[in-house]
């Protein structure tokens, strides 16, 4: 089994119903996108497959052979900062962290698929849980990106 | 203002390489003996040769910005640019107890309180270190060298000689025993917005959590403790596990069997084919009934007085009307984002557990007491906690970790499930008060008698308590007394309940439901005699003006009375030396309240990092609203029945209300700020209710699952 991860194609030897988000964690080290729910309710695990968001932990490798998937070790190249990063550091929103990767995944999705979004359009979309309580500083800082 | 360090302050510089290290612990009463590692690994600053600061880091970060602060402490006084500071989590030693409880903890809402001087003490005497290198290298006076931006100027010939030249030389030198700190005035990075030290990391993915740990050789394992709570382990057959994934292995513990494999994937797939045989043990009919129960049965027993003031028969003479209130809360559980995770290496010089652990010492001892080796042979390694909110308090899953690496003589990296983290916690206890308050003509309270049932957590849970405890829990009643506003009597009693549930301190601890009990209670009262329920606060509040100053400040965030449609609620409540009131306005949908808007105010003593500060406060109040909204554990027939987070909801971007956040500058002592966000969000909120609708809320949730 083949899989498309951040532009590269690697070879896979986890079985075909291994969710990719521990095939991307335990197999292709890529320890960015988090586990915290397993059951696609957290949005801990988000990444970008065909650049729409989509929950890692809820679809099985096999699924997403031949399709991109980009994480959040392959937003950017490396040493390059994505606008929403760079947002998120100017308003400081994160706090113990764990849910940002999913949070700016999903952010960053939503902004391709939607430039301008109003508040409701955040609030419809951005099902990521944070346990730190960030939300006001995610909508501060996504207000901020679209000049509101 | 000079620190003399003599008696009070030890400074230790450990010189002999290129590199200065200073270390500096305040002398407090005397505390258990700590196996103490080499003195270099004590350092609280170093400067190496080529200028590279790093502090040691004593506290835990798990989003409270504790790093940060850290190096903004060291940076005011050694004068260097904080973005040009690492951080690296400090081991287990002295010097890095928490002065406040002997061992090395992140815990009470303290490390800033703790360490304020500690590391403004070490950061000056490095500069002063420095300095003294430069005016020798120079051969001038002291007094001609000015520190800034990690190097050093002479002001006479304005050469200049970056820190790291100088480190070699200054680590030669005799520390100081006197160290001049800034004046507040004079700050530059503290009282400031600071940016987060490990912010790009956490952006980028590459911030390393417990969860996110690598070890040469490691397996990967997950764990699944005795459905029952209090249950055993009596046997395991692991040839249902093998057939499903050949490499698995299967290791039984007391009251739990854990599962290693290559990949937590097939180690969860392996654990889900084990049949396990339990001891259900001895709750095996418990039930959230029965706990219920058992904190009546505790408010009907005598208890132990916690405060009393006040004359009763004066009370009694002014008493027109007497009202009686019983409110009550669940178990609940911590739920941070990472679950609960720990790494363990067992080699021939030692043990390496790596964990977003708060309580190293007490990890590297029980590790050691369970291995039987000594704790010195113990290294914690303490990683970036994702959440924690006092889960990682506990240690038990870390010596579970330890005996598991060791069973199957590998490095062992175990991950709790979701499903396992949440009914596995050691929960934040449930609570019941029953309150008597009696007004006086005017409506005014002017008696508060309130019983308090809450188990006491320095004891066993099932153990039996007693009746009156011999001693108050402090963590039980805090918050609940001292009793801020002016009364005639006010008495509170404290009540021990047997829950035989394991429970451990929850963001906010006590204060998370006594805040509520009183506060609501409040308005109840105020609203029971037509009287508005802050200016009557105020009213009751003469004798405490930062308690008033806070409450108006809050209020001033409302320049506009309500739309029609829309009511508010306030709360005011004092923890961790911090005091915090907090508003929410609604609308009601039925029978769900909409939250529009919450505002806050602290009074912190001084916000280190005002930015800091405010985070804390909007992650408290949703931390908060998601307990009083949603949380409840709950059990029956011993087993607890949320599995995840659609049973167990947190509040979601869509229900945040827009929160501000002022914060009232004071000249009172620093205050903790990571904990105090949270108590008056859920009695502001309940007060609101009560505002659209008449009803009190006697239980919480708010949403409750049974009815
Ligand atoms: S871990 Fe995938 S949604 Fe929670
Ligand atoms: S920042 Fe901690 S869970 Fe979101």
């Amino acid at each position: 089994m083949q899989l498309s991860v951040n532009g590269a194609l690697h070879e896979i030897k986890s079985s075909a119903d291994t969710p990719l988000l521990w095939v991307l964690r335990d197999e292709l080290g890529l320890t960015g996108t988090k586990y915290g729910c397993g059951k696609g309710i957290c949005g801990a695990c988000t990444v970008h497959l065909e650049g729409s968001a989509i929950p890692a932990c809820t679809v099985a490798a096999a699924d997403v052979q031949g399709l991109a998937i980009v994480t959040i070790e392959g937003l950017v190249p490396a040493g390059q900062i994505h606008p929403v990063q760079q947002a998120w550091l100017d308003a400081g929103v994160s706090q113990c962290g764990y849910c940002q990767p999913g949070m700016i995944m999903a952010v960053a999705a939503l902004l391709r698929a939607n430039p301008n979004p109003t508040d409701a359009d955040l609030a419809n979309n951005i099902g990521v849980q944070c346990r730190c309580g960030t939300y006001p500083r995610v909508i501060r800082a996504l207000r901020t990106m679209v000049g509101r | 203002m000079t620190r003399p360090i003599g008696r009070r302050a030890m400074l230790r510089a450990i010189g002999g390489g290129a590199c200065l290290t200073v270390a500096c612990s305040l002398a407090w009463p005397p505390r258990k003996a700590s196996a103490a590692p080499g003195d270099r690994l004590n350092a609280m600053i170093s400067v190496a040769g080529d200028g590279t600061v790093t502090v040691s880091a004593p506290p835990t970060e798990m989003g409270q910005g504790v790093h940060t602060l850290l190096v903004g402490l060291v940076a005011e006084e050694l004068e260097i640019d904080p973005a040009d500071a690492r951080v690296q989590a400090a081991p287990v030693a002295p010097a890095f107890e928490n002065r406040y409880y002997g061992t090395m903890v992140t815990g009470g809402s303290t490390s800033a309180i703790a360490w304020f001087e500690p590391f403004r003490i070490a950061g000056a005497a490095a500069r002063h270190m420095l300095v003294a290198a430069a005016a020798e290298r120079w051969g001038i006076d002291p007094t001609g060298c000015e520190a800034a931006a990690g190097r050093i100027r002479n002001r006479t010939s304005g050469d200049i000689l970056p820190y790291g030249v100088l480190a070699a030389a200054a680590s030669r030198l005799q520390p100081p025993t006197e160290v001049g700190l800034k004046p507040r005035s004079a700050w530059r990075v503290l009282g400031r917005p600071m940016r987060r030290h490990e912010g790009p990391q956490k952006l980028a993915g590459s911030a390393v959590f417990g969860i996110d740990l690598q070890v040469p050789g490691m397996l990967v394992g997950t764990i699944r403790h005795s459905p029952v709570i209090g249950g055993n382990l009596r046997s395991v057959d692991p040839g249902p596990a093998v057939r499903r994934v050949p490499s698995a292995q299967v290791v039984p513990l007391e009251d739990a069997v854990a599962v290693l494999a290559p990949s937590f994937w097939e180690a969860s797939r392996a654990l889900e084919a084990l049949q396990p045989d339990w001891d259900p043990g001895p709750n095996a009919g418990l039930d959230s009934a029965a706990i219920g129960a058992s904190l009546d049965a505790a408010l009907g027993r005598r208890g132990a007085l916690v405060a009393e003031h006040g004359d009763a028969a004066q009370a009694d003479a002014e008493i027109l009307k007497r009202l009686d209130l019983r409110f009550e809360v669940p178990l609940l559980a911590h739920a941070p984002l990472e679950p609960l995770s720990a790494t363990v290496s067992i080699g021939p010089d030692g043990v390496d557990a790596w964990a977003p652990t708060q309580s190293q010492t007490a990890a590297r001892d029980a590790i050691a007491a369970r291995l039987g080796v000594p704790p010195a042979a113990v290294r914690i390694h303490t990683t970036l906690a994702g959440g924690s909110f006092g889960r990682n308090l506990q240690v038990a899953h870390m010596v579970e970790t330890a005996l598991t690496a060791r069973a199957a003589g590998r490095p062992v990296k175990l991950i709790w499930s979701r499903e396992e983290d949440l009914r596995h916690d050691f929960y934040r206890p449930p609570a019941a008060t029953a309150i008597t308050i009696g007004l006086d003509r005017d409506g005014r309270p002017v008696s508060w008698q309130q019983r308090l049932a809450v188990p006491d957590l320095r004891r066993a849970p099932a153990e039996i308590p007693a009746d009156p405890p011999a001693s108050v829990d402090p963590t039980a009643v805090e918050g609940a007394a001292p009793f801020p506003y002016d009364v005639s009597h006010h008495r509170l009693t404290w009540h021990d309940a047997g829950i035989p549930v394991p429970m451990g301190w929850w963001r906010s601890v006590g204060h998370s439901y006594n805040a509520w009990f009183v506060e609501h209670a409040f308005d109840i009262a105020a609203r029971a005699s037509g009287r508005d329920p802050v200016a009557l606060r105020l009213a009751m509040l003469a004798n405490r003006p930062r308690h008033a100053a806070v409450l108006r400040a809050d209020r001033d965030l409302w320049p506009q009375p309500p739309a029609a449609g829309r009511f508010r609620g306030t709360a005011l409540h004092a923890s961790f030396g911090s005091i915090v009131a907090q508003s929410v306005e609604i609308s009601m949908q039925g029978d769900r309240p909409v939250l529009h808007r919450a505002t806050c105010a602290i009074d912190c003593g001084m916000a280190l990092d005002p930015d800091a500060t405010r985070a804390q406060m909007e992650g408290g109040m949703i931390f908060g609203l998601s307990a009083a909204l949603y949380g409840e554990i709950t059990v029956r027939n011993g087993r607890v029945q949320q599995q995840n987070f659609d049973q167990y909801r947190l509040l979601s971007l869509r229900d945040t209300p827009e929160i501000d956040v002022t914060i009232v500058d004071s000249d009172a002592d620093l205050g903790g700020v990571g904990e105090a966000g949270v108590p008056p969000i859920a009695p502001a909120l309940c007060n609101a209710i009560l505002a659209a609708t008449g009803r009190p809320t006697f239980r919480l949730p708010i949403h409750r699952r049974n009815g």
